[in-house]
């Protein structure tokens, strides 16, 4: 009885902690991963970046990526639900103004947040960035990079990280809540006897 | 069960098999071609062994492009007889598929299950949407699971008959797939031999199926390992450079639960799935005191924890793990009725619950048929205009045309040219160039005067998913110089919505007249 009760804690756990944050703009945390990857060897030859996903209105946001890039001197490619800008470093500007740079990720990423593929357009931000430092001799050209993902034109529902986590604990939940029951029912039957 | 029931019950699932197949198969009602360029890999690796004796997709090269040694085999026969190779194979497919439904039903039945729940369970597992579409695929996806169902049923049975049924169905399937091999020391954990002479009988026939095997492929490739496993990894894994294991598992298994969902559950949200996993748990839970049932259940578990480790990927349209929503169904019916059994206050609710899981059953996975059948239709028709459209234009070049192609199967088998393969299916040679992008070089040693390239719809300069020419490295390579000669390609949506189910290939197919220009010299 008491594994049973164990398991179904550990499921409510995990349905709490997951359907707590379901609806924070995010991206899904392998494609976080593989962006931190493509990223890492741009920071290596003196080119700071970080990826910032967030939701908000586009002087919002703008505001927010300005006070990161301030305090950290990184480069900011910020991705939102409507639009993409890039706030970067002053290592950055020697390739374009700020303004040319959002534009060109902007215009990237539009296609993939037209369909709400926020997934898309964050890959395809970060593949642009590190692609003009390829072009600028920053990064090597050689080995040709793969795609990262795929871009979504059909509007698939995106799960978000939580959704998983909530996922496992229903499932959990649903198992564990059947042992209890079953188990208690079997010691219903057949009661220990009394000491 | 007597003779007539049991006849009874296996023609009702035969024909709800025989629906299902009929459904998703009337996306491409005359069997016109393979919705998947490798279905076509198997009948050109047919072709060259009618036409000129080897066993692989290259004159003269065992086991090039060759992944499957015994469906290639069967495919040979049609070839001999001048059959169609879409239409042969979904024939032997559909034998296959309505084998593997008896088999489970009798799998049931033995495993002690009623048999009215014993039909119902084998209709919806047997008719599992993904699991259906593996018949019409033209791969050797349905065989897999039919010996390795019929390698369980009879590894279970006393008599020295089913003994020797159940070693020729090991050996079918470790020629059917290598990894098939692995389910006879499953079995023996499971069941061991009681004498040498029954461990005898049991291993002999699969251990000298896997070893002649195994031997004539050293003597031919100098490898154990099939020559795709290398092509096959840099294509399917390189996307997750910079993952480790651990996450490029976890994409694995979750890129399953979307596809369990979408393409099997027929809903495509974010829970429908795990609200059946916790069912399905429950199934698991039950069916593990039954033998056979839970034999099923190991071997769909360590069949996919090879793929995870060697090859963490479903596949075209999940057809490297074929047992998985065959599995995956037979355990959600079992925790449903579990469920049932377990609460239903009376016989007649226990029959009404029944009745509600057939409804479900009609109602989500008859709607994966649907989606099937339309995602079928689109692949068919994808993979005729583009690799058999491509394969039309190749066979305008002369004769004697040094020609090179990433895909290699319809193009290989309509082209009526010899093709230099570069997707790293013939040999293990041109695979560290892939994951180096150096593939440019072989065009040039090869002296390659033509390439066949699948793109993106954005074309060889768009640095896309579906860019061969920027994966290959060709796009990289100062020296070389692609002019093209001719491009075919489906429409943006038809692609799409066919790519989605069975991962057909590239939106586009265009082929470059190749010329290198002399190299800089260094100052």
């Amino acid at each position: 009885l008491r594994r049973w009760q164990i398991l179904l804690g550990i499921a409510l756990v995990a349905i709490i902690a997951g359907a707590f944050d379901l609806e924070r703009t995010q991206i899904q945390i392998m494609l976080a991963h593989r962006l931190e990857y493509e990223l890492r060897g741009a920071r290596e030859r003196g080119h700071p970046v970080f990826v910032l996903i967030t939701d908000g209105a586009e002087a919002e946001v703008r505001a927010e990526a300005e006070a990161f890039q301030r305090v950290t001197g990184s480069t900011v490619l910020a991705v939102t639900e409507e639009t993409a800008l890039v706030v970067p470093s002053p290592a950055d500007l020697r390739y374009a103004t700020a303004e040319a740079w959002s534009v060109a990720v902007s215009n990237a990423a539009s296609a993939f947040l037209y369909n709400d593929d926020l997934n898309g357009a964050a890959a395809v931000v970060v593949r642009l960035y590190t692609n003009e430092l390829v072009r600028r001799g920053v990064l090597p050209a050689l080995p040709p990079r793969p795609p990262i993902f795929m871009p979504d034109i059909e509007r698939h529902p995106d799960f978000p990280n939580e959704a998983a986590l909530l996922g496992m604990g229903i499932m959990l939940g649903i198992f564990s809540a059947y042992g209890l029951l079953m188990s208690r029912r079997a010691r219903a039957r057949n009661p220990a006897p009394a000491s | 069960m007597s003779r007539e029931p049991r006849l009874r019950a296996g023609l009702i699932v035969a024909a709800v098999q025989l629906v299902a197949l009929l459904i998703v198969q009337s996306g491409d009602p005359l069997v016109s071609g393979f919705p998947l360029d490798d279905a076509w890999i198997h009948a050109l690796v047919a072709k060259t062994l009618v036409k000129v004796g080897t066993l692989g997709i290259t004159p003269g090269m065992h086991g090039s492009g060759a992944t499957s040694t015994l469906w290639a085999l069967i495919l040979a026969v049609g070839e001999a007889l001048g059959s169609s190779p879409p239409r042969f194979a979904f024939f032997v497919n559909a034998v296959f598929l309505l084998t593997s439904g008896q088999l489970l039903l009798r799998l049931l039945s033995r495993d002690g299950v009623s048999t009215p729940q014993a039909v119902i369970l084998a209709c919806l597992a047997g008719a599992a949407p993904n699991f259906v579409w593996f018949a019409c695929s033209g791969m050797e996806a349905t065989l897999v699971a039919c010996a390795s169902l019929a390698a369980i049923y009879f590894w279970f049975d006393e008599d020295a008959r089913s003994e020797l049924f159940a070693a020729a169905a090991l050996a079918v399937l470790a020629l059917t797939r290598p990894e098939g091999i692995v389910l006879a020391p499953l079995l023996l954990v499971l069941r061991r031999p009681t004498s040498r002479r029954q461990l005898l009988r049991w291993t002999a026939l699969p251990a000298l199926a896997v070893a002649g095997h195994a031997l004539v492929q050293f003597a031919h490739t100098g490898t154990f390992s099939p020559a795709t496993l290398g092509g096959r990894r840099w294509m399917w894994l390189a996307p997750f450079e910079g993952l480790n294991w651990f996450e490029i598992v976890a994409v694995f298994l979750g890129d399953w639960s979307n596809r369990l969902s979408e393409f099997t559950l027929g809903r495509l949200d974010h829970l429908t799935f795990w609200f059946a996993a916790g069912v399905a748990a429950i199934g698991v839970y039950v069916t593990w005191r039954v033998p056979r049932q839970r034999a099923l259940l190991l071997w769909t578990g360590t069949h996919t924890a090879i793929y995870a480790v060697l090859l963490p990927t479903f596949g075209h349209g999940g057809r490297y793990q074929p047992l998985l929503p065959l599995t995956f169904v037979l355990m959600l019916g079992a925790g449903l009725f579990q469920l049932l059994k377990d609460f239903a206050p009376s016989r007649r609710v226990e029959a009404a619950g029944a009745a509600v899981v057939v409804l479900l059953g009609v109602l989500g996975p008859g709607s994966a048929l649907l989606a099937w059948r339309s995602a079928h239709h689109d692949s068919v028709l994808h993979v005729t205009r583009t690799e058999i459209g491509m394969a039309r234009r190749l066979r305008e070049l002369p004769p004697n045309a040094r020609i090179a192609s990433f895909d290699i199967g319809a193009i290989g088998y309509f082209s009526e040219r010899a093709i230099i393969e570069i997707g790293g299916l013939s040999s293990s040679e041109i695979v560290p160039r892939l994951w180096q992008g150096t593939v440019a070089t072989y065009l040039e040693q090869q002296n390659v005067e033509y390439v066949v390239v699948p793109l993106g719809l954005g074309g060889l300069d768009a640095p896309e998913p579906w860019n061969f020419g920027f994966r290959l490295g060709f796009t990289g390579t100062p020296h070389l110089k692609l002019a093209p000669v001719a491009s075919v390609e489906s429409p943006l949506v038809m692609w799409r919505h066919g790519v989605r189910a069975s991962m057909h290939c590239a939106p586009r197919q265009d082929l470059y007249r190749v010329a290198f220009e002399p190299k800089e010299a260094k100052p």
